[in-house]
């Protein structure tokens, strides 16, 4: 993709983690007051595809970046500090998505999450909706002078700089060694569970049920977890490699599908009533068998990176 | 060699701290769901 | 002995896998390293972590039956391994860090058959607690495990390295 359509792409996905997480944060709200179990599952999924949508939406904003840096009128400033408060919002966004996740998958087996699940959720996304609009606001002003206050801000007020991040992993020897092999591992931790949770799916280890392999799920996520963080790293030590990479952009693709497909094995009824010796209807089969097929896609698109898209 | 150290232990340390997180909300769900 | 593993860097395979530009020479090959990885190290680690207490739901005898694949996986990358040693064959064979890795794979392999036979096999698994000897054996494989993607990793940092998968 050209760096003006992946600045579309940023400019068309930042009204997820802003409006659409605005307006699962009301509907969150109302579920909590009205102590209604079904909205707040409902909540709980919008906020988990608003922080996958969000993984995109941060990796596009270097592309746009790219695009506009040098024009006149555009203030590097301006686009640093909205980075820098964008990166603090993302990893909230994340962290969100994640305790989201986990209440999900409580929800699923206990019919309820424990309740300072529902609790950390509330104070997150409040913070992550602060945020969010915080950097949406630094964000507008780069390209919309006529309503900006002040002068230009200054980057210095920046909690958590990408500059820095990347200064660090940059002239450390061994830091980049290390998060690559931790990358590794999460990878393997992922898959693991993946490959166990979607073997019992497609008809092996029939005898177990299905529920017993949902326990493991949340190893898979940490897996996950550990993958995003070191991947974000990645992205921010060295963004060149990575803002015009295909093979970069088709791996988030695979993810994004694949986060889908994990929120069906969390949340649906048609897996989680596959008792002891019970054959899967052919659907979850077919999700069984493109979650196996998504992830190593997911695999083989990070490990062709120096060779498609050509950019290292 | 010292590269290869300081990888080892960061790695450990990180692993470390994630298979610990891991392992309490795994238990805090209880031994039998 | 270099004139042998010399031999092997020269031959029309290796020199194939090394200096085609087809996607399925030298990318494919770490591709697919990279996919036994997953399969066996994940493997290996939800068994060790069962063992270790977690996720209790799941009957440890019938985890037995995910061990075939892990065991696939592990073939995948013996293979996937063997191309990747012949394509830089006279440098890996003098660098201390490919033999700390075959180590650690050593060591999870017989760690592996160990828990196989004293964890697995024991009858009464599904009825009582492991005992500390198996829980050892399983924290035991994971470091081995993690010891393995650690220094295969490093592989390409320390030591002069042919084609290097690093991606700084």
């Amino acid at each position: 993709m050209s760096l003006a359509n992946l600045a579309h792409l940023h400019l068309l996905l930042n009204h997820f983690p802003t409006i659409g997480f605005g307006i699962a944060l009301g509907l969150f709200f109302v579920s909590l007051a009205g102590k209604s179990d079904d909205l707040k599952r409902a909540s709980l999924v919008i906020f988990l595809v608003i922080a996958l949508l969000a993984i995109p939406l941060y990796m596009s904003g270097k592309a746009a970046e790219q695009a506009i840096a040098g024009r006149p009128g555009v203030s590097e400033t301006l686009m640093e500090t909205h980075q820098d408060a964008a990166l603090l919002a993302f990893v909230f966004m994340e962290i969100t998505g994640l305790i989201a996740w986990l209440a999900l998958w409580q929800f699923r087996r206990f019919s309820h999450p424990a309740r300072w699940n529902l609790s950390a959720v509330l104070v997150l996304s409040i913070v992550t909706f602060g945020l969010m609009a915080r950097a949406a606001n630094i964000g507008g002003e780069i390209r919309h002078p006529e309503i900006t206050s002040e002068g230009t801000v200054d980057s210095d007020t920046e909690w958590l700089k990408s500059a820095s991040i990347a200064s660090f992993i940059n002239t450390t020897a061994w830091a980049w060694p290390a998060i690559e092999t931790l990358h590794f591992i999460g990878l393997s931790l992922l898959l693991g569970v993946a490959f166990v949770v979607n073997l019992r799916v497609l008809g092996v280890v029939k005898n177990v049920s299905f529920a017993a392999f949902h326990r493991m799920l949340p190893w898979g996520v940490l897996g996950f977890g550990v993958n995003l963080a070191t991947g974000v790293l990645f992205f921010i030590t060295v963004p060149e490699q990575y803002t015009q990479n295909i093979a970069l952009h088709l791996k988030m693709v695979l993810i994004l599908l694949a986060g889908v497909n994990v929120l069906y094995f969390t949340v649906f009824d048609e897996p989680w009533a596959l008792g002891p010796g019970d054959d899967a209807p052919l659907k979850a089969k077919i999700i069984a068998a493109s979650t196996l097929v998504l992830w190593i896609g997911v695999i083989y698109f990070g490990r062709m990176m120096p060779f498609i898209g050509g950019s290292f | 060699m010292a590269l290869a150290v300081a990888v080892t232990i960061s790695v450990l340390v990180v692993t470390a701290i994630v298979g610990v997180i891991g392992y309490l909300i795994d238990k805090s769900h209880g031994p039998n769901s | 002995m270099m004139d042998f593993l010399s031999g092997l860097e020269q031959s029309g395979f290796a020199t194939w896998v090394r200096e085609s530009n087809s996607l399925f020479a030298y990318p494919s090959v770490l591709f697919l390293h990279t996919v036994g990885m997953g399969f066996v190290a994940g493997i290996s680690a939800l068994i060790d972590l069962r063992i270790l207490g977690c996720a209790p739901e799941v009957p440890l005898s019938d985890m037995r039956r995910v061990l075939p694949y892990m065991w696939a996986g592990f073939w995948l990358n013996a293979a996937t391994g063997i191309v990747l040693f012949t394509v830089d064959a006279t440098t890996k064979a003098v660098s201390p860090v490919f033999y700390v890795k075959m180590a650690f794979i050593a060591m999870a392999v017989v760690v592996a058959w160990l828990i196989k036979s004293q964890v697995l096999r024991d009858g009464l698994l599904n009825k009582r607690p492991i005992d500390s000897n198996g829980k050892i054996l399983a924290f035991v494989s994971i470091l081995c495990w993690m010891g393995a993607i650690t220094a295969g990793r490093l592989l390409a940092y320390i030591g002069p390295g042919v084609v290097s998968s690093g991606g700084k």
